[in-house]
């Protein structure tokens, strides 16, 4: 009987994740493409709670252009169907993509094959998604969350949580309100991320030259004991041609090839 | 936007709208850029005409028969032109046509070089891609440009009658090719035509001529008509998967066993129709039993019909021209009423004039002349040499006073039905029509209207500007009954037409030794293949390789004296066949099916080219090759590469990526490089090797092109005397007209250059006649007349007897009614379905005036 049941159960997965890969392709085929407007990261904190997300994508990009700047490259140009592609991959996607490098390589494929049905131009990419910490506090620091003192927007504040809450009380400790970070910070993250997996070589090679990218904010992270975050799904895409023009010299050989008729 | 489209339209309507034809150099001026079709055609043009370079809207233009030399190099220049006819011109340079077509810009659709005395065909016209019809019979050609293999829109090809050798290497490549007609070429290898035209799909006729064997590749065939000349035939070879043949013709060919031609006929051919020309009556007895709608048997030497009746399917029968008994032609026509049998032709024979329309006859020019002195006149189109003493009166006396020279001509089919004549004759029982080929009236009358007699003793000489070459015409004269009576056969004279006897020595002088270089490429064959691919919706594409049998290691090879035959290999299309490549695009079932039918079809078809007997699998050289270079281009705008090749004559290109191991960023695109580099140096290695055999080839194609353009010289150098010579004779003729014909008057009346001729295909027209809106036309029918266009001459039928016109010539079919009026229809125009021709009606009281611009009317 176990087996039965053993049997169903796998069933169901599978229906589950060829699932898990239609809802990723209607959802892209709703969408339009879109673009972000790219602009400087400034010095107020982020609100979690009501994540602007297109505001903290076109942060992103401008952050990443100039870095590219620095070093004197072009920089990468937004691209419309990859902000598309990785918005459906973000509103979409388990958590289990962000975290398993096996799942993420059954996504990858999904992805080249949204770019075929779009008519992609660019045939060659690399595909991220990451997890970014959105709290205003060191890695390692201890925090706990506190629902009825209202001093933090997040609820959130830094050591361990108090045992004596009476403020009369002579060994009473003020609780240190914790926040989200700034945009400064949170770009400066990303980076390091970036820099930490690999995709930051890829951004400063010269074989991709186009950019796409989305973010969701984790509603679940919010108002409990864990750090707050967001999910982030980023394309690089170029011509996978490029090798190719370097050594292209057949044009040259068939004008050739007429004088010989 | 939309609004400028409409009106760019309506200016393109009305330019067609004023498009002009025209037939004389004298309405050219103020209508320079109106004229789109100039004909003049045997006009006697010996310069060409500059003013034409004039109409830059110029698309036809017509310069048959005429004796011009020079062509100037200006009339390349005239980019609209689509038909150039220069049939018939023997003085035309030939290294100035070379010239023309090597620096034109227009792009032709039809060309006619027919009879130009041409011993090589200028490489330009190779150029010409665009051809769909090329006529270039009757002239003295022995290969054709290589180049020619370009020519892939050739649909109408007339070669007849050339020193042609083997075109069966070129024939494969023009894929829209529907007829063509080989004949007359002895030397030409006639097998490996048929074989290769075989295994063409829009091919429907082809006329072949000298051959001992039928090819066994005949039986793939699928064309409609196909016509046997001066051949042995012992087998034809069909089986029951060949498709039916319609029309089948024979002419002048011998059958050692006929009883199996004519199994084969009846079980696998199934032709509608059967053609028999000068066939003995022996070998044409076992034909009596085939199983055919249709059997013409014309001019043959038949005396026996009988076995007819055992035909169950056949409906017509045409036997004229034969000795058939007329107890045999009663016994089948009592035995099988149901057979249309033509045992003679099928006309009425009329005598006298009666106009149709009284009052709207030709009329004559009148001349003055004093009868004294010998003089020539030219009036019309026709030249007279009146010696002295011509002229008598009516007791017998000579006149030497004054003459009033009345002169008629009836040169058009127009002319001649207005004018009411009879063109039937009675030969040996049987009428015939007469085809005109130049008909006047000559009439004298003295000072004071008495009418004058022509003198028995002093002929006078009428030298007639006809307007058909045809040979064997007789003169005929019209008695006081009304009857055409025979003066026997009338010398004609072609100005402008290099005599052939002369031409033939300077062939054997100047071409005797010397043969023009062939030139024939050999490919392998490629089979395409298709597979399924990794993702949804895609597929991979590779390549079969079929090789040819080649044998020698040799790249080039020496067939005869002058033939080569280059094998070039192509290295990039073989690298092609070893890879793999995925399928790049957004209508991939659309490409999945069109690759995977051209699979199917090539395989079928190459199956049945390839060798038995050969040590590792190959393919014979001969027959097609549908898919000829792979050729492979990176795209790098849409990040892939574009595959091309040319399936028959049309283009396929496919996006495609290589197929990878890897699908990673980092390593697919150096895989993808690394592809290409190797394709790159494919294609190098195969320029190298066609470099490598072009300068082998180059010695030999410089040498016979030397000795083409030294041959040619000399040609041109003989024809320039033979035209100063006949030029200096026929100064008069100049500028009217390019064909005579000599007629000596013992009398003054109506004088006609004419030839008995028969209708090719001679169809019913039934007793009932239709509108055009379709409604029956319920009339009594007093008279029809029929105006063959096409042969010149006018046949009526009174309303009672079966009525007759020849399908195969140009009609204009008019119909006398008691009381609706007169009905016109056009062979070539107007719908008839079945026996019923629907006719345009016209009011019986304007009809006069209308008739005459409708007859002339061409379209």
């Amino acid at each position: 009987m176990n087996k039965w049941w053993l049997g169903i159960l796998i069933l169901m997965l599978g229906f589950s994740g060829q699932a898990q890969n239609r809802k990723f392709l209607i959802h892209l085929n709703k969408q339009d493409p879109f673009k972000y407007d790219e602009i400087a990261a400034g010095a107020e904190r982020l609100d979690l709670i009501n994540l602007n997300t297109q505001q903290v994508c076109g942060v992103v990009l401008n952050g990443v252009n100039s870095q590219l700047s620095k070093k004197l490259r072009e920089p990468l140009v937004q691209d419309s169907l990859l902000n598309k592609i990785c918005y459906s991959g973000v509103q979409t996607y388990s958590t289990s993509r962000y975290t398993k490098r096996k799942t993420w390589k059954k996504e990858e494929k999904n992805i080249n094959y949204a770019l075929k049905l779009n008519h992609s131009r660019h045939k060659m990419f690399a595909a991220y998604a990451f997890k970014v910490d959105l709290l205003d506090l060191p890695g390692r620091d201890k925090f706990y969350c506190d629902k009825r003192n209202f001093d933090s927007d997040l609820h959130l504040y830094a050591g361990h949580r108090p045992k004596i809450r009476n403020p009369e009380h002579e060994d009473y400790v003020e609780p240190v309100p914790l926040f989200a970070k700034t945009e400064q910070q949170m770009v400066e993250t990303l980076l390091e991320l970036l820099e930490s997996n690999g995709c930051m070589r890829n951004i400063m090679s010269r074989k991709f030259t186009r950019i796409g990218m989305a973010v969701r904010m984790e509603e679940r992270s919010l108002y409990r004991t864990k750090r707050p975050y967001m999910y982030v799904v980023m394309i690089l895409s170029g011509k996978q041609n490029y090798h190719t023009k370097k050594k292209d010299k057949l044009e040259r050989m068939v004008e050739l090839e007429k004088t010989y008729e | 936007m939309k609004h400028i489209g409409l009106l760019l339209g309506m200016a393109l309507i009305a330019m067609k709208a004023s498009a002009i034809k025209i037939t004389s150099l004298s309405e050219i001026n103020g209508n320079e850029l109106l004229i789109t079709e100039i004909d003049l055609s045997n006009r006697g043009i010996v310069e060409f005409p500059e003013i034409i370079l004039q109409c830059k809207n110029l698309e036809t233009l017509s310069l048959r028969k005429n004796g011009f030399v020079e062509l100037p190099l200006e009339l390349g220049k005239l980019e609209h032109l689509k038909k150039l006819d220069l049939s018939e011109n023997q003085n035309i340079s030939p290294l100035q046509l070379n010239d023309l077509f090597d620096s034109c810009v227009f792009e032709l659709d039809e060309l006619y070089l027919e009879d130009c005395a041409l011993f090589f065909l200028p490489e330009g016209i190779a150029k010409q891609e665009s051809i769909a019809v090329l006529d270039i019979s009757d002239n003295y050609i022995q290969t054709l440009p290589y180049a020619m293999m370009h020519m892939n829109r050739l649909e109408n090809a007339d070669f007849s009658n050339n020193k042609l050798r083997d075109i069966s290497w070129l024939s494969t490549k023009w894929w829209a090719l529907k007829e063509i007609d080989a004949s007359g070429n002895e030397d030409l290898e006639a097998a490996g035509l048929l074989m290769n035209l075989s295994f063409q799909d829009n091919i429907e006729k082809i006329t072949v001529s000298n051959l001992s064997v039928i090819p066994q590749e005949f039986k793939y065939f699928t064309g409609k008509e196909i016509v046997f000349k001066n051949c042995v035939i012992p087998d034809l070879p069909r089986h029951k998967y060949s498709s039916k043949i319609a029309r089948i013709s024979f002419e002048n060919c011998v059958f050692p066993k006929p009883e199996k031609i004519v199994e084969r006929i009846n079980s696998y051919a199934k032709p509608g129709k059967l053609t028999f020309r000068n066939t003995e009556h022996h070998q044409l007895l076992p034909f009596l039993n085939a199983n055919v709608d249709s059997l013409d048997l014309r001019d043959n030497q038949l005396t026996l019909i009988d076995p007819v009746i055992e035909m169950e399917k056949l409906k017509w029968l045409d036997i004229r021209s034969n000795p058939v008994s007329n107890k045999s032609l009663d016994f089948v026509s009592n035995e099988r009423p149901d057979i249309t049998l033509f045992a003679s032709e099928p006309i009425q024979e009329s005598v006298g004039i009666s106009p149709p329309f009284p009052g709207r006859e030709p009329q004559p020019e009148v001349v003055k002349i004093q009868a004294k002195k010998p003089q020539v006149v030219p009036i019309g189109k026709t030249i007279f040499n009146i010696p002295e003493n011509a002229f008598l009166t009516q007791s017998g006396e000579v006149y030497q006073g004054p003459v009033d020279i009345e002169y008629t001509e009836y040169n058009t089919p127009e002319d001649i039905f207005l004018s009411g004549i009879s063109m039937t004759t009675n030969f040996e029982g049987e009428p015939y029509m007469l085809s005109s080929g130049g008909m006047f009236r000559f009439e004298a009358k003295d000072q004071d209207g008495n009418e004058l007699q022509a003198n028995p003793s002093q002929p006078i000489q009428a030298k007639v500007i006809s307007q058909s070459s045809r040979p064997n015409m007789q003169t005929w004269r019209m008695n006081d009954t009304g009857v055409w009576v025979d003066y026997g056969e009338d010398n004609m004279d072609e100005v402008f037409k290099l005599d052939k006897s002369r031409l033939d020595s300077i062939m054997k002088i100047d071409f005797g030794s010397l043969i023009e270089t062939n030139v024939e490429y050999v490919h392998n064959r490629y089979v395409p293949i298709i597979k399924k691919g990794d993702r949804l919706k895609d597929f991979e594409i590779s390549f079969e390789l079929l090789n040819t049998d080649w044998r020698t290691n040799k790249k080039i090879r020496l067939t005869s004296e002058n033939d080569i035959e280059v094998f070039t290999r192509d290295y990039h299309s073989e690298f092609l066949c070893h890879t793999n490549l995925v399928y790049d695009g957004d209508s991939s079932a659309y490409y999945q099916e069109k690759l995977e039918a051209m699979h199917d079809y090539c395989s079928k078809t190459y199956s049945k080219l390839r060798l038995k007997q050969s040590r590792y699998e190959s393919y014979t050289k001969q027959g097609p090759n549908f898919i000829t270079e792979l050729k492979l281009s990176p795209d790098y705008e849409n990040d892939n590469f574009d595959l091309t090749f040319k399936f028959k004559d049309s283009v396929v290109n496919i996006p495609v990526v290589f197929k990878t191991r890897s699908d990673h960023y980092s390593s697919k695109p150096k895989e993808i490089s690394s592809y290409f580099n190797r394709y790159q140096y494919s294609f190098k290695k195969y320029v190298k090797e066609k470099r490598r055999n072009y300068f082998k080839i180059v010695p030999y194609i410089k040498k016979a092109k030397k000795a083409m353009r030294l041959r040619a010289l000399n040609a041109e150098k003989a024809r320039q005397r033979n035209l100063f010579d006949q030029r200096g004779n026929n100064k008069l003729m100049l500028s009217i007209g390019s064909v005579e014909r000599s007629v000596s008057m013992d009398g003054f009346g109506l004088w006609n250059c004419d030839v008995r001729s028969r209708m090719v295909a001679p169809r019913n027209m039934g007793d009932e006649f239709y509108s055009v809106a379709g409604e029956m036309i319920d009339d009594k029918v007093e008279k029809v007349t029929v105006i063959d266009k096409s042969q010149n001459g006018v046949v009526n039928f009174d309303g009672k007897e079966k009525k007759f016109f020849d399908k195969n010539s140009k009609n204009v079919i008019i119909v006398f009614f008691a009381s609706v009026g007169v009905g016109i229809f056009k062979s070539w125009i107007d719908n008839i379905r079945g026996n019923k021709l629907e006719l345009k009606l016209l009011d019986p009281t304007s009809a006069e005036k209308e008739i005459e611009s409708l007859i002339k009317e061409d379209s």
